[in-house]
């Protein structure tokens, strides 16, 4: 694989801009910004509305990357295209005819995303007990077992943290979650980009991805579920495109996907999706999963040589992500980041990360931490500039 | 050069910590002189921070700041401190 080629499929790298931080959202590479401008040059038309050359174009074009999407991720299911992760998560959330006294089991891991739309339906008389994690991010399995009651219809949990970069054993969670009856869905945004998913063998009901965190364009994410929720989840927005029929009290969904996308959707941005995936797959996951743990291993080296540097989680890399949190002795998170842009032209995410419980109440980290997060692009002499300057800010005068 | 040269933007309101990023419409070339009357908790090559009395702030060469660490709601008094620094 050679690194160098690939960093030039990503404009932004050319003008001196070191960027570790993938976990809020990737760089595009040019095939990905080639299709959304492809679409918007040549067919930029509605899809599933004209009977025209280019929108029957368009209209292959999006329904193509539904195709793609689902083969990436291995999954015999179905998937439908939203705005990112978070939408594809409240859609399950608002889909499911919850009942008074349902149980849904979350973490202290989760993304706000992966907690919020749930703490939403207590209103409804829906319980939502969190399970506890240790700093590493680790979760007790026969806990989770002991907690899944009769009245437990969902375990909601991450792939992998966004503050530790812990992988999640999802497979035996879903098998412990399926022997007691209930569901599972997986917030897969620190996931899906980086390891190579196969939802079969995951065997989850849902899977929630965020599009722009996997190269593709913003405004895009993905929710896969098995093909039994079909009738079951409920649409967020009915509309144009989502039925086949109207009476004059009443309407007919569609048996595709366009039941779950009412109005006119991201086009450009699912097309561009669909790109993303070829890219993805053109280099192989499983060579970018190396790439990542070379990285994180280096990166995690270097910063135990500094004094004053603290790095959160797992020690070993092939266990998390390529999301690396620090702290430098009590150095506030945002100074930092600040300093690293500043200085060195490096862009890192600093503060909570948007998993308070995790950061605040886990790591004790009252005002966040440092993450720096690697993708593909990433090589080993950014992350010598970057510990340089680390090294600085670490330094006493 | 008052608080009009620049842009401030409340960059993380969490947990009730308000941070506030402060950039200058045009850079400057050097630390403002007042910043010797102020009190330094660091100083660095390219920066310094500075301790105010209820926060600290991370001042660049070309004027742009960090406010670090405010009380929620803390606009006016993010005002006030980019003036006391620049004098």
């Amino acid at each position: 694989m050679d690194i160098e080629k690939i960093r030039e499929d990503f404009p932004q790298l050319r003008h001196n801009f070191i960027y570790f931080d993938s976990g809020a959202t990737a760089l595009k590479p040019i095939p990905v910004l080639q299709a959304v401008r492809d679409y918007y040059d040549k067919y930029s038309t509605n899809i599933g509305r004209g009977i025209y050359k280019t929108s029957h174009k368009a209209t292959v074009a999006y329904e193509k990357s539904h195709h793609k999407v689902l083969e990436f991720f291995q999954g015999d299911g179905e998937v439908i295209f939203t705005k990112n992760c978070t939408e594809a998560i409240n859609i399950v959330a608002h889909g499911i005819d919850w009942k008074p006294q349902d149980k849904i089991i979350a973490t202290y891991l989760e993304h706000n995303s992966n907690l919020l739309p749930w703490f939403r339906l207590k209103k409804f008389g829906v319980v939502v007990e969190l399970l506890k994690c240790d700093p590493e991010g680790n979760i007790d399995l026969n806990e989770l077992k002991q907690r899944i009651d009769n009245h437990t219809r969902l375990v909601a949990i991450t792939h992998a943290s966004n503050v530790i970069g812990t992988i999640l054993p999802v497979a035996e969670i879903t098998e412990i979650s399926h022997k007691k009856g209930a569901m599972v869905l997986i917030d897969g945004a620190q996931g899906a980009p980086h390891l190579e998913i196969k939802l079969n063998e995951i065997d989850c009901d849902f899977y929630a991805v965020s599009g722009h965190k996997m190269m593709g364009p913003t405004g895009t994410g993905i929710l896969f579920f098995k093909k039994k929720y079909f009738d079951e989840l409920n649409p967020l927005n009915l509309g144009g495109g989502t039925v086949s029929d109207v009476y004059t009290d009443s309407y007919k969904l569609v048996k595709n996907w366009e039941r779950f996308e009412g109005g006119t959707p991201n086009i450009a941005g699912g097309i561009g999706l669909g790109a993303a995936v070829d890219y993805l797959n053109a280099i192989g996951m499983s060579e970018i999963r190396k790439h990542e743990i070379e990285l994180t291993a280096y990166f995690m080296d270097q910063l135990r040589k500094i004094d004053g540097v603290r790095i959160h989680g797992k020690m070993e890399p092939e266990k998390r992500t390529g999301v690396v949190s620090f702290r430098i002795k009590d150095i506030p998170s945002h100074r930092i980041a600040i300093i690293a842009d500043e200085v060195g032209n490096v862009a890192i995410r600093s503060g909570l990360h948007c998993a308070f419980l995790m950061t605040r109440d886990i790591l004790k980290e009252e005002q966040g931490t440092a993450r720096a997060s690697f993708y593909i692009y990433n090589t080993k002499d950014e992350i010598d500039h970057f510990v340089e300057i680390i090294k600085k800010i670490a330094k006493d005068e | 050069m008052n608080k009009s040269n620049f842009e401030i933007f409340r960059v993380c309101s969490r947990g009730g910590h308000e941070y506030y990023h402060i950039i200058p419409k045009k850079e400057l070339n050097d630390f403002p002189e007042n910043v010797q009357k102020l009190s330094i908790a660091e100083k660095k090559d390219k920066y310094l921070v500075l301790k105010m009395p209820d926060c600290k702030v991370t001042l660049f060469k070309g004027g742009r700041m960090l406010i670090e660490d405010l009380p929620e709601g803390s606009d006016t008094r993010a005002q006030a401190i980019v003036e006391e620094i620049m004098g």
